[in-house]
């Protein structure tokens, strides 16, 4: 009887284990994912608006502030049009899954926390 | 350990601490596997099936409503397993040899009369038919003549039409 429990017990922490480490690992593999996707289509943008000059329109915000709220509409008119469609949405979807990555993280922390901590003191009083 | 309720550790587990488990074990592995003792003969296979209904249980513990009582719901998937072991365990027949002894039955055909009844029936059809009776399944007849598996049923269902027809035939010619 104690035996069979002992299984059970062993087979449900081998189950949350092999769980626990897949999900460690694909959360991993998103975030770093969208980071680098994020950061390359980034750095692709940016070279792109220089190519461009369409980064002259923020000279704007040397001036006035009068001139500014006056303008503001005109200059983020022109940054839209001269903004790569396809690279854009490219960048905002990685930021999102990275952004929701990140907050399942952090919504679940407690119990990611907690089952780590009951994974280890299994292994641990086993080895 | 501390004697808590059942909800209580359901909680528990579902906030990740995975240790309260074992007071779900401890509390009902006897009952369960009494239960299965008195469904299963072969007692070989129980603590496999104890093992599965509690793992199983402890997968579905992040949709359980914990106001509800364990005890029903570990029964609930231990007959459900159950189910699935003897289904498992029924014997099954292929269906083409389940063809195959249908045809036999339907096709009593006496060892000195096969040549005769042979020659009603086209070349092909007489090859699938010899290997039929010769006990070969479709799907080895179908790898013998080197044909696909539909076109060997055909061939065997058309021959047998034939057959028939030309056996009616000739008891009507008798009478």
């Amino acid at each position: 009887m104690k035996k069979l429990e002992k299984q059970i017990i062993r087979k449900v922490y081998v189950f949350e284990t092999k769980k626990f480490i897949f999900e460690l690992f694909s959360r991993v593999i998103i975030v770093a994912g969208a980071v680098s996707v994020g950061l390359f289509f980034g750095q692709l943008l940016f070279t792109q608006f220089n190519e461009q000059q369409t980064l002259d329109v923020l000279q704007i915000l040397n001036e006035d502030i009068q001139i500014i709220k006056e303008y503001w509409t005109d200059v983020i008119s022109v940054l839209f049009e001269e903004t790569p469609k396809d690279i854009l949405l490219i960048i905002i979807l990685s930021f999102v899954l990275f952004a929701l990555a990140i907050l399942t993280l952090i919504k679940n922390f407690e119990k990611i926390k907690a089952k780590f901590i009951s994974l280890s003191k299994f292994w641990w009083h086993r080895a | 350990m501390e004697e808590l309720p059942d909800k209580e550790i359901v909680i528990r587990i579902k906030r990740g601490e995975i240790e309260y488990f074992s007071h779900i074990v401890n509390r009902y592995t006897s009952i369960i596997l009494n239960y299965i003792n008195s469904k299963l003969f072969d007692k070989t296979e129980v603590d496999d099936i104890v093992q599965n209904i509690f793992l199983k249980f402890y997968k579905a513990i992040d949709g359980f409503d914990e106001s509800r009582p364990v005890l029903p719901y570990i029964f609930e998937i231990a007959k459900n397993e159950m189910k699935m072991y003897f289904r498992s365990r029924k014997k099954t027949v292929q269906l083409d040899e389940r063809i195959a002894v249908a045809d036999q039955k339907d096709f009593p055909v006496e060892e000195d009369n096969i040549d005769e009844l042979l020659q009603f029936v086209n070349e092909d059809q007489r090859k699938a038919l010899k290997l039929l009776l010769d006990g070969y399944s479709y799907k080895e007849i179908s790898k013998e003549i080197n044909k696909p598996l539909n076109t060997i049923r055909t061939l065997i269902r058309r021959a047998r039409l034939k057959i028939s027809a030309s056996q009616r035939m000739k008891k009507y010619e008798k009478t």
